[in-house]
């Protein structure tokens, strides 16, 4: 099983602000590795370090084999990377984008080109101006571009930001066929669910690693279950829940509270609610969501 | 009892250079509740929210609040529409003015806003250098400014991290539970489990319309109901291009 | 829970080959830089293709521009009004009209104060003085448009040089030694308070939409008028400001005269202010970037400079253009600008430019009130 990436204590500083603070990680390769993480925790300026774009303040790496400092054209050669904003140009059509970005890596294999944009669904709207297309439609043309020249890894940038459901499925079933084959992606996102998608995760927070696992790892790291708390009246119920729990949430009619742990808070609860009519307490496990905003939360206490 | 609804569309259509983004659309949501539109990237969610802002006028069709109920209305749009070369304060000034709040006023509800979106230390930095997440919010409390009782959202947390997300949502709620009428259009399915009522907008029509628990009995989700009502749409309809 | 099925069916074309191997079809083999290079060109060329305002402001605006100077702009003046004075004589007179230049008066200006009048409110350029015995003794000619002076000059060297020992003495009036700053600077106020204030203000609006924040204004109680009137007032305050700057500099640097009024002159530039501006807010109305904005305003503004009077005499474009002059705010703000600086004209002779400028700005108002759209549709 070979490494795709492998980074060791990975740190960038401009300046005196600190970007990414020693972050140590490996990816397998055909793996479809999802970084997530606020915003401003250096996911960007990670990958970026990764694709060559920054050199390291200090710690090493390599992608693909070759060393991130000092084999960079060699990367570049090998990784397609997939910015949000799609690296699309607007005014052309899907072909015109698509042999424009073959010309630009030196492919010449037209059939090749062609079997790319077939795979993708994209054979319909090759004459079509890209800033006319759907979203859905416009990220596919995007992975297209990308994979034309081959790469053995792809870093896609929020690949899915603002498609709707069906699309985004679509885009994933791609990833993960492309990680089938061989093709290892890192993916990075805001999407809870779609992070559940992924093989493995790092957790990335004021610049540094703060968890790294598969999904439920993560999950279970974060110590959490949820309360289902179904009760009437529910605007009632919610206003008490939430004075004592301020991270309750409001789900249409039930509240959802996440606690550290289910015996006495059961108790607690119903207590809270003396008075109302209590219909169920169920007790499921945390949303990606849910565990993201723990373990955030946990990383920026101060250890001792 | 009966049921006021303060937001409603009755039959409406929209068409733009001859394709229809709504086609025949009809929804209601009753006062105090929060209504969660859920659908597909041209779906026609952004055209539903701007004819009942009053931003668009109906080809056909009934609307309400709709233009001339507009001051009753808090608009936040997708993306970010705020002055980005004027600080927080100047922007929230700015829309306070137009929005005809005198400075007293003003001052008060900008002390509050600031301090519910958490903005209070950001106060004098420009609008383009917040993150994301913080230009949501700015975004949100200039748009409640003055007190509206409907508040409309499209896609509010799109490309947001999930910390502000959960921030935001915070917010929401707390003018939710104060009596506000939301109605919120998301492409995501976690986000609409949050709300009361739900509504399955697909190539401008309304695929389902009701709870959460209706359209999702236990054992399903709502995405999975969201993709039957699709293909019995598509079935019944012919499968299209989903292109603008 | 990760998902690890893959799509089945379709043609499976391996997307990569084997990690570690290096890509034999990628690299940077030099033949590969003409590829390069010819992408980059074929793509430029494909989006200008698509970028009809681009190729419009630089295909038809010289095509514009050519059929103006062929056809609109003749460098020769024709038809410039000649008077005789005091007394009458056939022979200047056959002399004038054989020039096919002049377009001399039937009937003879009586006095010397009379025909000084008349250069002085614009009804003729040239008056020539005849003598008891018929013989030209002095020419006047207005020098406020030094095109028109310039030509006029040139023309009249037959009847300067057959003079003989009575030396013909020429006055060239306002501006005597023809310099061209007092004819340029005049009309450069006009020109540039038209260039600030269109452009100014048709991107002040456009940029307001790309934004996005117009969306926002639109929900909020603001009224139509009131979102014109308050992105017209700054920039009017702006062009104003240059407006002054570049008079302050002229009178300063150039010398020019101010002898009209100033006040005067900031009163009448009132309504061609406002006719600008309103144009700003027209062209804003079809542009939906500020870059487009740039160039629809660049498309009107140039043939105004040049159709306008302001560098080219009205008198020098046929009349089958001329129509498209009397259009434009710039060819009545002209006149007003040079009588105002070199003859010191004010109300009682420029009032029907005056008029002619604020019924503009109703107008330019008008219909700018009623494209400028409230809703997003």
């Amino acid at each position: 099983m070979s490494l795709a990436v492998t980074t060791r204590r990975l740190s960038k500083s401009f300046g005196d602000q600190v970007a990414v603070s020693d972050v140590s990680l490996e990816v397998n390769a055909g793996e479809v590795y999802g970084l997530i993480g606020p915003n401003g925790a250096g996911k960007t300026t990670f990958i970026r370090m990764l694709c060559g774009l920054f050199t390291p303040s200090s710690g090493e790496g390599t992608v693909l084999g070759f060393d991130i400092a000092s084999e960079r054209a060699l990367i570049r050669e090998r990784v397609g990377y997939m910015s949000q904003g799609f690296g699309l140009y607007g005014d052309l059509s899907v072909d015109e984008n698509l042999r424009f970005y073959a010309d630009i890596y030196g492919v010449r294999d037209p059939a090749y080109v062609a079997a790319v944009r077939a795979r993708l669904g994209l054979e319909d709207v090759g004459r079509q101006v890209v800033a006319d297309l759907a979203t859905g439609l416009r990220q596919r043309c995007a992975l297209a571009a990308v994979l034309v020249h081959r790469p053995q890894l792809v870093v896609l940038d929020e690949p899915t930001s603002g498609v709707d459901p069906v699309a985004r499925d679509t885009m994933w079933q791609f990833v993960r066929d492309l990680a089938n084959e061989g093709v290892t992606a890192l993916v990075t996102t805001h999407v809870m669910p779609e992070a559940q998608r992924c093989d493995r995760l790092a957790l990335l927070a004021n610049s540094r690693l703060v968890a790294a696992g598969t999904p439920d790892e993560l999950i279970v790291r974060s110590g959490l279950t949820i309360a289902a708390v179904d009760a009437a009246p529910w605007s009632e119920a919610f206003a008490r829940l939430q004075a004592r729990w301020p991270v309750a949430a409001l789900y249409g009619t039930k509240v959802h509270i996440p606690v550290a742990g289910r015996g006495a808070e059961e108790a607690s609860i119903r207590e809270n609610l003396a008075g109302l009519t209590v219909k169920s307490i169920t007790w499921q496990p945390p949303t990606m969501e849910d565990a993201f905003i723990a373990l955030v939360d946990m990383a920026s206490v101060p250890q001792g | 009892m009966a049921v006021t609804f303060e937001i409603q569309a009755r039959d409406l259509v929209k068409s733009f250079a001859g394709v229809a983004a709504l086609d025949s659309v009809s929804v209601a949501v009753a006062k105090g509740e929060l209504c969660g539109v859920v659908g597909a990237d041209g779906a026609g969610k952004t055209t539903l929210l701007r004819c009942i802002a009053g931003l668009y006028r109906p080809d056909r069709g009934a609307v309400l609040p709709g233009r001339p109920g507009r001051d009753r209305v808090g608009f936040c749009p997708q993306g970010f529409h705020m002055y980005a070369d004027l600080t927080v304060d100047e922007n929230i000034d700015f829309f306070g003015s137009v929005y005809g709040l005198d400075r007293a006023t003003l001052a008060d509800r900008r002390g509050e806003l600031l301090a519910f979106a958490g903005l209070g230390e950001h106060r004098a930095r420009l609008a383009g250098n917040l993150s994301g997440g913080m230009q949501q919010k700015l975004t949100l409390i200039c748009s409640v400014l003055h007190r509206p009782p409907i508040l409309l959202l499209d896609e509010p947390t799109t490309g947001v991290d999930p910390l502000s997300r959960r921030e935001f949502w915070q917010l929401v709620e707390v003018l939710h539970t104060s009596g506000s009428t939301i109605m919120m259009a998301s492409a995501y399915f976690d986000e609409v489990e949050r709300c009361q009522h739900v509504v399955f907008l697909h190539e401008g029509r309304v695929l389902a319309d009701g709870s959460v628990d209706e359209l999702a009995p236990s054992g399903s989700t709502l995405e999975a109901t969201f993709r039957e009502r699709m293909a019995e749409g598509n079935a019944a309809t012919g499968p299209s291009a989903v292109s603008r | 829970m990760s998902d690890r099925s893959g799509v089945g069916g379709g043609t499976a074309v391996p997307m990569t080959g084997a990690v570690g191997a290096s890509n034999p079809r990628v690299g940077r083999r030099s033949g590969g830089s003409a590829r390069r290079l010819r992408a980059i060109t074929r793509k430029e060329f494909i989006q200008l293709g698509r970028d009809r305002r681009t190729v419009m402001l630089m295909v038809g605006m010289p095509l514009v521009l050519l059929l103006i100077f062929g056809y609109g702009i003749r460098l020769s003046v024709s038809n410039i009004n000649a008077e005789l004075v005091a007394n009458n004589s056939p022979a200047v007179r056959t002399v004038l009209e054989q020039q096919h230049h002049f377009s001399v008066q039937p009937r003879v200006a009586k006095s010397v104060t009379a025909a000084r009048n008349d250069l002085l409110e614009g009804r003729t350029s040239v008056a020539v003085i005849i003598g008891e015995t018929g013989e030209p003794v002095k020419i006047l000619v207005d020098g406020s448009d030094a095109f028109v002076a310039q030509n006029s000059l040139e023309y009249l060297r037959s009847l300067t040089a057959t003079s003989g020992a009575n030396p013909l003495i020429v006055d060239v009036l306002y501006n005597p030694t023809l310099r061209s700053a007092d004819f340029m600077v005049p009309a450069e106020v006009g020109m540039i308070m038209l260039w600030v204030g269109t452009v100014a203000t048709a991107i002040g609006v456009v940029r307001e939409r790309e934004q996005g924040t117009l969306e926002q204004l639109m929900m909020t109680p603001i009224r139509k008028l009131e979102l014109m009137v308050g992105k017209i007032l700054p920039y009017s305050a702006l062009t104003v400001m240059i407006a002054i700057a570049i008079t302050v500099l002229g009178l300063v640097l150039f010398h020019v005269p101010m002898r009209g009024n100033p006040f005067e002159l900031l009163l009448f530039a009132i309504p061609y202010l406002v006719a600008a501006l309103s144009i700003g807010l027209l062209v804003s109305t079809v542009a939906q970037n500020q870059r487009q904005a740039m160039q629809t305003a660049a498309f009107i503004l140039l043939p105004q400079v040049l159709l306008s009077g302001a560098l080219f005499p009205l008198s020098a474009i046929p009349w089958g253009i001329r129509w498209v002059s009397q259009m434009l705010p710039l060819t009545y703000f002209t006149p007003i600008t040079r009588g105002m600086f070199l003859k010191g004209l004010g109300f009682s002779e420029l009032w029907p430019q005056v008029s002619v400028l604020c019924a503009m700005a109703v107008i330019f108002t008008s219909l700018a009130a009623l494209f400028f759209k409230t809703r997003l549709d």
